[in-house]
């Protein structure tokens, strides 16, 4: 139904001119009606959709007495800033930053190994290199749950259980993102590469200097979404970390929660902010990325 | 910086080396990455589905034991196969909430952008923290705010999401109310993508409105759609955030009381790594990859993937 918009009075307007506009006349008001309608539903859809964001955003600003208050209330009747209190103390923030650290340099490290692994493959001729292409397509195929038990036993013999290493190094090299990196770098010129080559650049310089800045739109999608996996990375951790100082926000949000619902809430808002500012600057990227791939999660 | 070179045919040799190392340099932290964290695993697992495991005793070799006890003896098992069902069941169901969105976005003359953006946004927060909110408003019970708000619009009073009738139902609403965003962007992308010439033609031979949509654009459409439905379906079979999180934190155990929550990917974490059923854990994660792999093989058919496949 909704699609018949699409074709407005175009064709008798063609056709016949006069009758046309007249028809244009009470089509165009049938058609401010149909539109009313379609915001309608859009704005009510909006507002359920939004609805927890903006409890939540409302929630956090209420002192504690009110939270728990009933009937419960949308708005306040007092605002008051000391939830933040927690979020600003080394409980909060420690988890914080230990998570910044792992996402920003597995985000590095992925686009990095899987960027070199992608360009080889699209644009390097070797022996093996179709093989390793679809024994790499293959693995995508296989969620990454079966490789939980085996990834701890694996991160236990290599003596780096319950360190921020284990959860970069399990989660650095990714099958699916060699996959979109070729994909992509198939794309690229081979003149352009040829040419850098001729004129005597290395292979590296020739990476870095030329393939790198050619393919900024998948290896931005790719570091979006190793951040985004990283970050609410929860299975990983949960098996890898015993330490309650090394936990990541994640672990930290469901095992060491405050008493305190708002407190709670708040540290579940601030954890929500660096996800959304990627989200909010790297928004082109990351529609594209999901039509590459479907889902926001690694693949 | 790098200029085309005036003689392609005199300094081309220099590129053509006897064997090329390179590629394979380039390669190696990719593949040793691959190798101990994804090929040696596989064989591992499927090594340990065979025997009794079970970290601290050395593993004997115990035949299909495994496999049999699951199938055949487990009611634990078939108990997490129905909860997980339910999750795939709710697929089609987020979808139509995806597709209908898109259709509507489509449709509007302005603020395309806008509401994509709004509706978007729960999917672009942690879903952690969408946990840690779910769970506060279902905790305490009969008296949690839910519950109250629920018998205050009409349904029966002291529901109780925390108890083992509703938890599965409430992790599954919750996931169909905030998890439709990706599905609507690709939708959204595919309805842009469909030749608006189909229209013309189809308004010529009377097809207009209801009927355009069931005969132009969802079969444009179909690819898409299976592509969304089927890899929908295997994020359903991997489902454990959303019940580990509000499990923990809304009724205080792991799942949900009495395993009320209990899908494939928890039971394999509990087994594994509370009870230390390694062996009997890798079984069951076997069992679950035999049925996702049948799926992304077809959403490969699908996807992306297709075009490599030579599909």
């Amino acid at each position: 139904m909704a699609n018949s918009v699409r074709t407005p009075a175009r064709v008798e307007d063609r056709l016949a001119p006069s009758i046309g506009t007249l028809r244009r006349r009470r089509k165009g008001l049938r058609k401010g009606l149909r539109y009313t309608g379609l915001y309608a539903i859009a704005i009510l859809l909006a507002c359920i959709t939004a609805f927890p964001l903006v409890w939540l955003l409302i929630t956090i600003f209420k002192p504690t007495y009110e939270i728990y208050q009933y009937p419960p209330t949308l708005f306040a009747k007092v605002y008051t800033l000391f939830n933040f209190k927690y979020v600003l103390s080394g409980t909060f923030l420690h988890p914080f930053f230990n998570t910044v650290y792992i996402t920003v340099v597995t985000a590095v490290l992925q686009v990095l190994v899987n960027g070199l692994a992608g360009y080889a493959l699209a644009k390097q001729r070797f022996p093996g290199r179709v093989v390793i292409f679809y024994l790499f397509l293959s693995s995508m195929m296989v969620p990454f749950q079966i490789y939980l038990i085996p990834d701890f036993l694996i991160v236990k013999h290599l003596g780096l259980l319950d360190t921020r290493i284990a959860l970069i190094i399990t989660w650095v090299g990714s099958a699916g993102s060699v996959f979109l990196i070729r994909q992509y770098m198939m794309g690229l010129p081979d003149s352009t590469l040829e040419a850098a080559r001729l004129d005597g650049a290395s292979e590296w310089r020739t990476f870095f200097q030329i393939v790198v800045p050619m393919s900024t739109p998948v290896l931005g999608v790719v570091a979006i979404f190793s951040f985004f996996s990283q970050w609410n990375n929860l299975l990983m951790p949960l098996i890898l970390i015993h330490t309650p100082t090394r936990y990541t926000l994640p672990l930290f949000l469901v095992f060491s929660p405050s008493s305190n619902p708002g407190q709670n809430m708040t540290a579940a808002f601030v954890t929500s902010i660096p996800p959304l500012i990627v989200f909010l600057l790297l928004q082109r990227y990351f529609s594209r990325g999901i039509a590459l791939t479907g889902t926001g999660e690694q693949g | 910086m790098v200029r085309v070179s005036k003689d392609p045919i005199g300094t081309a040799s220099r590129t053509r080396r006897k064997f090329p190392v390179l590629p394979y340099v380039f390669l190696l932290p990719m593949m040793l990455s691959w190798v101990v964290f994804n090929l040696i695993p596989v064989f591992w697992s499927l090594g340990l589905s065979f025997t009794n495991y079970n970290l601290i005793s050395p593993a004997h070799f115990v035949g299909v034991a495994n496999y049999a006890h699951a199938l055949l003896h487990s009611t634990l098992f078939w108990l997490a196969v129905r909860h997980t069902l339910w999750f795939v069941i709710a697929v089609p169901l987020g979808i139509a909430i995806s597709l209908g969105a898109a259709f509507l976005i489509n449709a509007l003359p302005w603020g395309q952008g806008l509401f994509r953006f709004i509706y978007y946004l729960p999917s672009a927060l942690s879903s952690i923290a969408m946990g840690v909110l779910w769970a506060f408003l279902i905790s305490f019970g009969t008296r949690s705010i839910l519950s109250q708000v629920m018998a205050d619009i009409g349904f029966p009073h002291g529901l109780n999401f925390t108890g083992p009738g509703l938890f599965l139902a409430f992790v599954l609403f919750s996931g169909l109310l905030t998890g439709w965003g990706p599905g609507m962007v690709i939708f959204s992308a595919g309805l842009r993508g469909i030749n608006p010439e189909f229209y013309d033609a189809g308004k010529l031979d009377g097809a207009t409105g209801l009927k355009a949509t069931w005969y132009i654009t969802l079969p444009q459409l179909r690819l898409t759609l299976m592509y969304v439905v089927i890899t929908g379906m295997i994020g359903s079979f991997q489902v454990f955030e959303s019940l580990f999180v509000i499990g923990s934190l809304g009724t205080g155990s792991q799942f949900g009381p009495l395993n009320s929550g209990l899908t494939l990917v928890p039971l394999i974490y509990e087994k594994a790594f509370s009870y230390l059923q390694f062996g009997y854990a890798s079984a069951i994660a076997f069992l679950m990859l035999s049925v996702i792999m049948v799926l992304t093989i077809i959403s490969m058919k699908y996807g992306q993937g297709g075009a490599a496949l030579g599909k």
